[in-house]
């Protein structure tokens, strides 16, 4: 049984595609428009709720069977807060001058859909190394969605990718400060919703 | 047993206790290395807004010993009117600390999304400024964000009268190509009205506050870092 087949293997690539959080299940989208402006705070912002949703969803498996179910939620937002508080401390540590910019927003990982989304539906049923790659995948789907909207919206709205400059752009860039606020963000969420609900209807499936 | 109301209590407990314990731990073992990027940046900020040089260019001993050399938390000053303090930095030309470059007089207050903190720095006889440099603030990114960057703190550097105004503000924030005859021109960044009005008036208001505060008599400089 190769990887793909085994069912952490299925977890990965399900959530990176057919069960997307962002384009199919449309969750965990409020830092969609917060972080995406630039990609830098884009990559860190992704890199640090995969880890968070990886690990969480690791931890809060191995801890299923001894968790009683009436706080069994109790206890997955305090794991949860622990792994995103580490990984602000991480971002702190290694890129204060991001941590400064999105710093508020990895706070609010603890809140986001994706991740109690992911320890409920899978973590809570499921062995520990399964569950930390339906986390990982969960994380990488977003970050799918959301590295692209960051690439084109820094583009359009600074002229630059990972902060330098594109070449020559005094002659051909026009700065689309849409693209900079939230407003930009929608629009391009909702472009890429449409263009893969598109791709789904033609593949023959089911658009979300 | 999962269900009886002891293992509940105990389990929450327990849990609460390992993760509380590993998060205080990772803290307190990256704390050191949290409070120097802290205290580097606001070095850097220091060398910057008091002009001792590029901060990208220089290595974290340089910006922490041109920082000790030259910069000092120097006198308190009380606004008679406001109440408001200022802990004002004093800036030196030499290591030896003896002719004053400038003054460094930390703001605060409500930008149009969030707070907005900084320091301007201020030529000793309080007539303009020398410098600018935003230490935190919440405005839109690319937009009012713009704030911190050089396009906007350049103009400082270059000098805006700030002497105390009876007939109007202290200095005033508007379109590029305003009227300037009186040299208290700043120009306002494209798109970010209302930060440029937010960031207008909390200057102001701080300028019109130390003019009246440095008539007064300095109080007891604080002990600590610059």
């Amino acid at each position: 049984m190769g990887f793909l087949d085994s069912p952490g293997g299925k977890a990965l690539v399900l959530n990176l595609w057919r069960e997307n959080p962002v384009f199919r299940q449309v969750i965990g989208i409020c830092s969609t428009l917060a972080v995406t402006n630039l990609l830098k705070n884009t990559v860190l912002m992704c890199g640090a709720l995969t880890f968070a949703t990886a690990l969480s969803c690791a931890t809060i498996s191995v801890l299923r069977a001894y968790t009683p179910k009436q706080v069994r939620m109790m206890v997955q937002v305090l794991i949860i807060a622990a792994y995103v508080i580490v990984a602000g401390f991480a971002m702190r540590a290694w890129f204060p001058e991001v941590h400064k910019l999105i710093g508020p927003y990895v706070g609010l990982i603890i809140t986001n859909c994706i991740l109690m989304g992911r320890c409920e539906a899978f973590a809570a049923k499921n062995p520990a190394w399964p569950s930390f790659l339906d986390g990982a995948g969960a994380g990488l789907g977003y970050s799918l969605v959301l590295i692209p909207i960051a690439v084109v919206r820094e583009v359009m709205g600074f002229g630059t990718l990972f902060g330098l400059a594109l070449p020559a752009r005094e002659l051909w860039w026009h700065q689309w400060t849409i693209m900079i606020m939230p407003t930009g963000a929608f629009f391009m969420l909702a472009l890429i919703v449409w263009l893969c609900n598109h791709w789904v209807r033609r593949q023959g499936g089911t658009p979300a | 047993m999962t269900s009886k109301p002891w293992f509940i209590v105990a389990f929450m407990v327990g849990v609460a206790l390992v993760f509380g314990s590993a998060v205080t731990g990772i803290y307190l073992g990256a704390a050191d290395l949290l409070e120097r990027n802290s205290e580097f940046l606001r070095q850097r900020a220091l060398i910057a807004v008091f002009d001792y040089g590029d901060p990208e260019r220089l290595d974290k001993a340089a910006v922490a010993a041109l920082v000790r050399e030259r910069v000092v938390a120097g006198e308190v000053r009380t606004d008679p009117q406001t109440g408001r303090q200022f802990s004002l930095l004093k800036a030196y030309e030499d290591a030896g600390r003896t002719t004053l470059r400038a003054y460094g007089v930390p703001f605060r207050g409500m930008g149009f999304w969030g707070p907005v903190q900084g320091i301007l720095a201020v030529s000793p006889d309080l007539t303009r400024t020398l410098g600018l440099v935003i230490l935190e603030q919440a405005e839109t990114p690319g937009l009012g964000g713009r704030i911190e960057e050089p396009i906007f703190t350049e103009q400082f550097r270059a000098g805006i009268a700030i002497a105390p105004n009876p007939s109007g503000p202290v200095l005033r924030i508007a379109a590029p190509g305003s009227p300037n005859a009186d040299g208290r021109h700043v120009d306002a960044i494209s798109g970010a009205t209302q930060t440029c009005l937010a960031m207008e008036r909390l200057l102001n208001d701080h300028l019109e506050s130390l003019h009246r505060a440095m008539a007064q008599p300095a109080q007891d400089p604080p002990t600590g870092r610059p």
